[in-house]
This record gives C-alpha cells, sequence and structure tokens, in this order.
C-alpha cells in the first residue's frame, strides 16, 4: 500500500514536469499568437487585450492587410499547406505501416537466406544524414520526372522513415511471445494465416506507437519538402510557414498563429492514438 | 495510390486546357491583335517562375502578362535561402528547375561564372538596361545574367521625438555628431542604449560593417580584390572600431551580440533605440504603423551620416535570370520585358511595395508622393554605389559568413580591432586563393 | 519427410523475399543509388559550381586537414552529450510514467509530442523570446529572484551557447524518444510481470531485473536515433545564432560547404566522413547493449 502511494507521487510529479516541459514554450507560443507585433517586440508577456488577427488572417484566406496594402497571396494558401500535410502524412503513415509491418515480420519470424544482409541494408540507412545524398537524389527524381509530385514526396518519405519504422517493429515481432503462432501453425494455418490472424492482432500497441511515430515525424518534415515540393500543390505548412518570416520585418503573432494552428493535428493524433496502446494490467509499480 | 490518381486527374484536366486553349485560338482573333503582338512561336507556353515571398506577384498582375503574349506563368514562391540551395542543386545536378528565378546581387559571381544563367546582353532593349539603377551588380565582364526588379539598398532611421526631447533640433549628417547626439540621448536618460546595429554572427553584421566602410569614406577591396581595410586609416578599420566602441560606450545593448538585423530593427520600432544604422527603404512603412511599431509617427528616415556629411551607401539589387536550362527561353525573356515595362513596376510598387530599379519610374512616384519618405529615399539613392564595382566575387557568400562571424568575436571582445580585421583580411586571401 | 520440409522451406523463403523486398527495392533505388552516385561525386573537384575533374580522395584529404572540421567536431560532440543525456532521462521518465493507462492518459500524451510537431522556424521564435538578452523571460526571471545581477548574454559564451542549444534541440527530440522506449515497455509481455509479482519482486526490482533488460533492443534504437539526430543539428544553430565562430557544428560545416561555397565534391566528401562516424558509433551502441544482453 505505502509503496504504490509513493510510486504514485512520483508518477504524478513525473508528469507534472512532463507537462510544463512540453507546454511552456507552446503557451509561450499562444500567448504571442494573442499579442500585437508591437506588444511582442517591447518585450511584453501578456497581451492587453486578445488580438485575433493572426488567426483571422489565416482561417479566412483573405490574407492580411499591412500599411502598404500588401496582401500576401501565400498566406491564402494556409488551409491548402494544412490539407497537404495531412495528405502526405496519411499516405505515408499507411503506405509504411503496410510495407514496414510486413517486412518486419518477414525478418523476425521467416527463415530465409538474406534475411539478414537485407535487414542490415534497411536499417543501416538510418545513420545518412540527408545532404550526403541530396544532390544525386534530386537527379534521380528528375529523372523520373518525380519533383514535386505527391507520389515524388511519399516515396522519399517511405525511404527516409522505413528504418526506423522496421528497426522499431522488428524489435516488437522479437519481443512477443512465438507460442501462440506455433500453435496456429500446429493447428494447420500457413505462415501467411498465422501472421494475419495471429501476430499481427498481437502487434496492434506497436503499431500504433509505431504509427504515431511516423506520422509526426512526416508532419513536422521540413528539410525534404523544402527541396522536392516546390510547389503550391504540395508544400507542406511547415515550409509555408517559413515565408512568413519577412525580408525586413517578421510578424511574430502571425508566425506564432501558424505554428499554433499547425499543431491541433498532431495533438489530435495523439489523443486518438494514445487509446490504442494497450495499457499494461499490472506494471513495474508493483 | 493517390498520386496516380491525381496524375490522371491532371492530365484529363490539361488535355481539357488545351482543347479550350485551341478552340479559342481558332476562333478568336482579339489574342492575336494585341499592339506587342504575342508572337505564335510562345504563345500558349507556360513558364515557371522562382520568386521569393516579396516579390509574390498577384495573379491580376500577371494575367496582363499573358493578355499580353499569350504565355501563363506557373509562380512558385519560396524563401530567398531555398531558392538559392535549388539552384545550387539543380546546376549540380544539371536539371531543370524553373525559367525565370530571383538572381540576387550577391550570386553574379557564383551562378554567373558556373554557367547556370543565360547571358542577357544584346536581347534586352539598351535604352531600358542604362534606365535601371544597380544593374552592373548583375554583370561579369560583357555578361549581363539578370535584370534589376527590387531597388533595394541600405539607408538609417531615426526617432525625431528621441531626438527633440533631447533638445536636438538637426538630424546628424556626419558619424562624429551622430556619436555626439547618442551620448545626449544616453545621458539624458531617453534611452540607455540609444543605438540599435545587429552584432550576432549573421549576414546583417556583415551588411552593417560594409555600410559603415563606405559611410567611412572607404572600400572593401582594391581593384585587384586585395582587402583594403587593414590599416588603422582604413574606412573598414574605423568602421569596426566604431561597431566596438558603440558597445564599450554603451551605446547598443550588451545584447546586441546575439541579435539579427530584424532582432536588431525590433528596438528601433519598440522605442528601445533612438537610431538604426542599417535599415531598407521600406523601413518606414513598418515603422510608423501602429500595429508593429511603438513608435507610430516618430520614425524619419535618415541618410546614412559620413565623414564630413551624408555617407555613401550600397544597394542589394534583386534581378530575374533565365536558367540555361530552360526550354522556353523567348517567353522567359518577354517575361522579363513585361516586368520592367513602367506599368508592371508601378503596379508592383502598388501593390506588393516593390521599389522599381527603373530611375524615371522613382522620380514619378517621388514626384506623385507615393512614396513613403520618398524625398528622403530619393537623395539617399544619390548615395548608393555598388558594394562590388566589378561584380560580386564568387566567394562573397563565404566571405560575408566569415567576416559576420569575426566581426562578432570582436563585439564580444574575444578579438581586439587589428586581430580583427586582419582575420578578415586572411579569410579573404584564403578564399580569393582557393577560387 | 524431407522434401515436405523442403517445400515447406521454400514457401516460407518465397513468402519472406515477398514480404521483406518491396521496401528493400524502394531504399535501393532512393537510397543506395544516390549514396554511390554521391560517392563518385565525392572524387570530383567543384570550386564555385564549376566542375573540375576527377581528384581521387583530394576532397577527404582536405576536409580532414581544415582546422574547422576539428572545431565543429568538438561542437558537435557537446551537442551530442548534452542533449542525449536530456533526452534519455526525461525521455525514461516521461515514457514510464506514461505505460500504465490512467485518466486523461490520451491527454498528457497529446501535450507531450506537441514539441516536435511545431515547426522549427516557430520553436526558434519561442526560444529567442526566452534567451533574449534583452526582455527575454529567462534574464527576467533570474533578475527577478536575484540570480544575476544583470542581464545575461546567452549566446555570447561558447559553453552556455552549447548547453542552451542542445536543449532546444532535444525540447524537439524527446517526445521522439519517449515513444520509441513507450514503444519498447508496450512490447514487454504483462505475463512475465505477473509471474514476477507471484515471486514477490519488488516494483524496483522487477524495473531493473525485467524493464531494463527487456528494454535494451528500444534504448538502442532511442540512443542511435537520438545521436544521429544531435550529430545533424542544423536549424536550431542555424536559427538561434547564426554561422557563430563558437557555436557552429559539422552539418552546418558541410551546409557552408556545399551551399555557399558549391563545393558539391568536397561537401559530399563531408557528408560521407560525418556518416562513417555516426556508423561507428551507432554499431558501438548496438554492440555494447548486446553484450550487456548476454
Amino acid at each position: 500500500m505505502k509503496r504504490s502511494r509513493a510510486s504514485k507521487i512520483v508518477r504524478t510529479s513525473v508528469i507534472g514536469v512532463a507537462l510544463f516541459w512540453s507546454l511552456g514554450p507552446v503557451l509561450l507560443g499562444l500567448l504571442t499568437s494573442l499579442s500585437t507585433q508591437a506588444e511582442v517586440q517591447a518585450g511584453q508577456w501578456f497581451p492587453t487585450s486578445w488580438n485575433l488577427s493572426g488567426y483571422q488572417a489565416l482561417l479566412s484566406g483573405g490574407g492580411v492587410r499591412t500599411t502598404n496594402g500588401f496582401v500576401p497571396s501565400e498566406i491564402a494558401a494556409f488551409g491548402h499547406a494544412m490539407l497537404n500535410s495531412a495528405l502526405i502524412t496519411i499516405e505515408t503513415t499507411t503506405v509504411l505501416l503496410v510495407l514496414a509491418v510486413t517486412a518486419s515480420y518477414a525478418f523476425g519470424r521467416l527463415r530465409f537466406p538474406g534475411r539478414r544482409t537485407m535487414l542490415g541494408l534497411l536499417i543501416g540507412t538510418l545513420i545518412l544524414p540527408a545532404l550526403a545524398v541530396i544532390i544525386p537524389l534530386w537527379r534521380v527524381m528528375a529523372n523520373l520526372h518525380l519533383i514535386g509530385t505527391q507520389l515524388g514526396l511519399l516515396l522519399i518519405y517511405v525511404s527516409a522513415n522505413a528504418p526506423l519504422a522496421v528497426w522499431l517493429l522488428y524489435n516488437h515481432v522479437r519481443e512477443l511471445p512465438v507460442a501462440v503462432e506455433n500453435a496456429a501453425l500446429v493447428d494447420g494455418c500457413t505462415k501467411f494465416q498465422a501472421f494475419r490472424l495471429v501476430v499481427l492482432p498481437q502487434m496492434r500497441g506497436g503499431i500504433a506507437a509505431v504509427a504515431a511515430i511516423m506520422a509526426l515525424s512526416v508532419w513536422g518534415e521540413f528539410f525534404i519538402p523544402l527541396l522536392f515540393a516546390p510547389t503550391a500543390a504540395t508544400k507542406p505548412v511547415t515550409v509555408l510557414i517559413t515565408e512568413f518570416v519577412g525580408k525586413y520585418t517578421t510578424n511574430q503573432p502571425l508566425l506564432a498563429a501558424a505554428g499554433i494552428l499547425s499543431l491541433i493535428p498532431p495533438a489530435l493524433l495523439a489523443i486518438a492514438l494514445s487509446r490504442h496502446i494497450r495499457g499494461l494490467i499490472s506494471g513495474w509499480h508493483g | 495510390m493517390r498520386g496516380s490518381i491525381a496524375r490522371v486527374v491532371t492530365a484529363v484536366a490539361a488535355l481539357a486546357l488545351v482543347a479550350a486553349a485551341c478552340s479559342s485560338g481558332g476562333s478568336d482573333p482579339v489574342g492575336s491583335a494585341i499592339a506587342s503582338g504575342p508572337s505564335p512561336s510562345i504563345a500558349g507556353q507556360t513558364i515557371v517562375v522562382l520568386l521569393p515571398p516579396w516579390a509574390n506577384v498577384p495573379k491580376d498582375i500577371l494575367q496582363t502578362f499573358t493578355d499580353q503574349t499569350g504565355v501563363k506563368v506557373d509562380l512558385q514562391v519560396t524563401g530567398w535561402d531555398a531558392i538559392r540551395n535549388k539552384i545550387a542543386i539543380t546546376g549540380a545536378a544539371n536539371t531543370p528547375l524553373a525559367d525565370v528565378t530571383e538572381f540576387d546581387w550577391s550570386w553574379t559571381g557564383q551562378f554567373g561564372r558556373a554557367g547556370w544563367y543565360l547571358p542577357l546582353q544584346g536581347k534586352l532593349d539598351p535604352a531600358m538596361i542604362s534606365g535601371l539603377q544597380n544593374n552592373g551588380a548583375f554583370t561579369i565582364g560583357s555578361n549581363q545574367y539578370a535584370v534589376c526588379y527590387s531597388n533595394d539598398f541600405r539607408i538609417s532611421a531615426y526617432n525625431k521625438k528621441m531626438f527633440a526631447d533631447a533638445g536636438i533640433s538637426q538630424p546628424p549628417a556626419t558619424l562624429d555628431e551622430l556619436t555626439v547626439d547618442l551620448q545626449l540621448i544616453k545621458d539624458k536618460g531617453i534611452a540607455a542604449n540609444p543605438l540599435a546595429i545587429p552584432l550576432s554572427a549573421t549576414e546583417g553584421t556583415s551588411t552593417a560593417w560594409y555600410l559603415l566602410t563606405l559611410a567611412y569614406g572607404g572600400q572593401l577591396f582594391d581593384p585587384n580584390l586585395q582587402p583594403a581595410f587593414t590599416s588603422p586609416d582604413s574606412g573598414g578599420y574605423k568602421a569596426l572600431q566604431f561597431m566596438v566602441d558603440a558597445v564599450n560606450k554603451g551605446f547598443v545593448t550588451p545584447g546586441a551580440v546575439s541579435l539579427t538585423d530584424t532582432q536588431s530593427d525590433n528596438r528601433f520600432t519598440s522605442g528601445s533605440a533612438a537610431v538604426t544604422i542599417v535599415g531598407g527603404p521600406d523601413e518606414m512603412v513598418t515603422a510608423n504603423d501602429p500595429s508593429q511599431s511603438k513608435i507610430a509617427g516618430d520614425g524619419s528616415f535618415l541618410l546614412v551620416p559620413g565623414v564630413s556629411g551624408p555617407g555613401a551607401t550600397f544597394g542589394l539589387p534583386e534581378g530575374l535570370g533565365i536558367m540555361s536550362t530552360s526550354t522556353h527561353q523567348a517567353a522567359a525573356l518577354a517575361f522579363l520585358k513585361w516586368w520592367e515595362q513602367p506599368a508592371t513596376v508601378l503596379a508592383l510598387q502598388k501593390s506588393i511595395g516593390l521599389l522599381p530599379c527603373s530611375t524615371s519610374a522613382v522620380q514619378s512616384l517621388v514626384s506623385s508622393g507615393k512614396l513613403v519618405g520618398g524625398d528622403t529615399i530619393n537623395q539617399e539613392l544619390q548615395h548608393v554605389a555598388p558594394l562590388f564595382p566589378q561584380g560580386a566575387p564568387p566567394w562573397y557568400g563565404d566571405f560575408s559568413t566569415k567576416a559576420g562571424s569575426i566581426i562578432n568575436a570582436v563585439a564580444r571582445g574575444d578579438l581586439s580591432v587589428q586581430e580583427g580585421v586582419n582575420q578578415i583580411a586572411a579569410a579573404a586571401t584564403q578564399l580569393q586563393s582557393g577560387a | 519427410m524431407g522434401s515436405q520440409r523442403r517445400r515447406a522451406r521454400a514457401r516460407e523463403t518465397a513468402l519472406g523475399l515477398s514480404l521483406g523486398s518491396p521496401l528493400l527495392l524502394v531504399i535501393l533505388a532512393l537510397v543506395f543509388l544516390p549514396l554511390i552516385l554521391g560517392l563518385r561525386l565525392s572524387t570530383q573537384a567543384y570550386s564555385y559550381g564549376i566542375p573540375g575533374g576527377f581528384i581521387g580522395l583530394h576532397n577527404y584529404a582536405s576536409v580532414l586537414s581544415d582546422p574547422d572540421t576539428l572545431t565543429a567536431a568538438v561542437h558537435t560532440g557537446g551537442y551530442v552529450l548534452v542533449a542525449i543525456a536530456i533526452e534519455l532521462v526525461l525521455g525514461l521518465s516521461f515514457a514510464l510514467a506514461l505505460n500504465r493507462p490512467f485518466r486523461g492518459r490520451g491527454l498528457v500524451m497529446a501535450a507531450l509530442v506537441l514539441p516536435w510537431a511545431l515547426p522549427s522556424v516557430v520553436s526558434a521564435l519561442l526560444w529567442l523570446r526566452i534567451f533574449n538578452p534583452d526582455n527575454g523571460l529567462l534574464n527576467v526571471l533570474l533578475l527577478r529572484v536575484h540570480v544575476l545581477s544583470q542581464p545575461k548574454v546567452w549566446f555570447a559564451s561558447r559553453g552556455w551557447a552549447i548547453v542552451f542549444i542542445a536543449i532546444v534541440h532535444a525540447w524537439g527530440v524527446v517526445p521522439l524518444v519517449t515513444l520509441i522506449l513507450l514503444a519498447g515497455l508496450q512490447g514487454i509481455p504483462d505475463e512475465i510481470y505477473a509471474a514476477a509479482s507471484v515471486d514477490g519482486a519488488t516494483g524496483w526490482q522487477q524495473f531493473r531485473m525485467l524493464t531494463m533488460p527487456l528494454l535494451r533492443p528500444a534504448l538502442a534504437v532511442a540512443l542511435t536515433t537520438g545521436t544521429i539526430l544531435a550529430i545533424a543539428i542544423f536549424d536550431e544553430i542555424y536559427m538561434l545564432t547564426g554561422y557563430q565562430l563558437n557555436t557552429f557544428s559539422l552539418m552546418m560545416q558541410a551546409y557552408q560547404i556545399t551551399f555557399t561555397r558549391l563545393e558539391f565534391g568536397k561537401g559530399a566528401a563531408f557528408a560521407y566522413l560525418v556518416t562513417l562516424v555516426t556508423g561507428v558509433l551507432a554499431l558501438g551502441y548496438i554492440r555494447s547493449l548486446r553484450r550487456a544482453e548476454q
């Protein structure tokens, strides 16, 4: 009894630290987004009155009017960029999960020649900095006429995120008890049936976690779309936001508002997926 | 999967568009009757144009080009750094990127020499070219790689109210007067750190040093591109000394060593600083806008102070270049000609605030009173000189980065002024020998 | 009997290859092909974008003999150490706290991943508001509680600059490490704990004897990913201090060579050398964790 109360206190305070660490700067962003540019520049923390002009500009799609009549039309593209981000995130996560789950099962549970080499080649690419392959990759993509297309972006994202996905899922498959699968095989299932009916349901928790990791990292991707998604047709919100940085001045409340809005989909995703990460019945707390 | 569906849809849409274009071309003679006359060889083509956010041309203005020539424009807007990176990558990979792109004055040495841009001499109206300010910045030898579309240059600004509060009636014309005025404003407690100047290890800091070098009557390099800023009586040495003095006398905030140019400028618009040395020609638009500035109504342009009167300043013009890999060079050339038409540059100034490079266009803006601070801008334009009369050398970008970090180290007190200028000179020499 | 087994073997091989190869083909085309093309690029001379032909390993030699490379490596080492320490301590604590369901866990998870999803230009803006020497939150607070007597310029000294940049970097990576470790914890079957509980093991014993060993593969992934991301640190430095002499990292140096000097060959050589170091470190982690396992 005593121990569990102590562990509860420890856990509650860890969660408190976690919330402060993660939300502190985000709250600062929220305050910035509700301030005026003049207040931000003067280092004023709490706005005197709530200024919603940044959100209005982004959500109405009408652009922002400044004194010289500048109506940046790229701001009207905010909704479009959010949609681009959402589409490519869903596509990439789906494709990645299908390919990585099957591949991880094959490498983790099946015996066939070359599996170690294949796994090594896949995971080995994790260590490559994007800069090492960027120029030749551009040439490959250009030859395939895939620059600025959704398909091209999808392929690069899949190749960039696959190693981590496979590594995580491979470890996951290896940790799951084999007894159930073996029982299914004894009952006359084929290997593939055993995978589909037994192993896949067992992997649900791990798949949910990896899906979250993949979706979030695709959503936040910056360097790849900066170079390979040059047009409004595929430009994601992370790249669009950098264009709000002006030549002489940056409208900080607008930038912060865009940042806050761009956080909503990943936050919803995290809430949705956390329900599927199956909790343990008896944890390490005893 | 969606990709392929999208491609089918695009293909169908493209077919429909082609069909529509053909039918309208066949039945509608108006399209070919416009004065300038759409060349039959380029009408119907689409050119890709890659520009930074501040050159995001509104659709209705772009439409006038399509009306004139029959050429459609696929305008792609992306960050300035990203444009530079993409040009470099596609140049190295020898693959097409766009037909027309942003061409910054500082890219002339690198991108021109690398052969990635089409030389334009002989292809454009010489009278139009000679009417443009700053155009030498895009030229190496006889090759001209771009035409200027944004007439950017450095100009100073001051806070009228703070100067009046300190009992100063005249804005400073020389750097010595400026020093006296700043001391007065500081002593009277009107501003604790009255000067805004960026000293972080960034491009803006190098720009400030270049500007002060010219203001002190100096040059960065001699005609043979040898460093001309190492002796204590040179402009560059005095400029760096001025920056260090500004730190030691408390004219700038100690935090300036980590402020970039826009952050430093914020000290001016937030009312913490009375003078900002390095600003752009649209500075007063933001400084006098109450939603963006705490000093609305008090900001005013100031001619860059010099030794015995207004000092020299320099231009940072941006141009439009045509890539060598472009397969629509005739249409791209038509786009450049259209952009430089008086009607186009005036429309662009009005809608997105681009200051035209054409001298006559600037004059008409000033005389009609359509330019905020137009008179001072016009006067300052008389003092604008190119930073590199011979065109920016290919190592300019790298030099600028190195200079920024060294000036930052001097401002932090890690190096003396003499050590600083010596290191900058050494960097320049090393970069040149590597080229 | 033998032929039946052989047939089963063949079926398993076919299934394995058909499940494993699609992903590998994508990787071969989009990673290995460019990688090999890039190796060729790294043996070419380029001066400001103008190709100068084959020069063998000269690019590698010139990268290694450049004193800036060593400085960048030292800075990067600092970033890696500070960032990894923060990421592991916070990531492991957060993952353990989130492992068991409780009311509002979904909301806490959502809050936790936000830093990762925030575009880097926005987070740089926010951190600059915190570290701003003039009116930044950190200085204001420290002055108010009299820890400081005058405002401190955080990015002026090498040590503080590296620590603060590493904190900003780690802030964005902790969510990833937390999720990786959480995925690892979720993969540990409940039955093992149930058995341990029956055997009378305390919570701490279970953590030390069961959780940590079983978490090793996930820890290896987290450590490797964290290290790779920290070695590749770029955005945070670029936005917080620019190319400052006392903060520039390996990737900034590689970027500088590639995009400012347009020395594509040398830039490629630099990137490959960084890859080599990363690879050695990653292998080291995996080896040591595997050894600990045995």
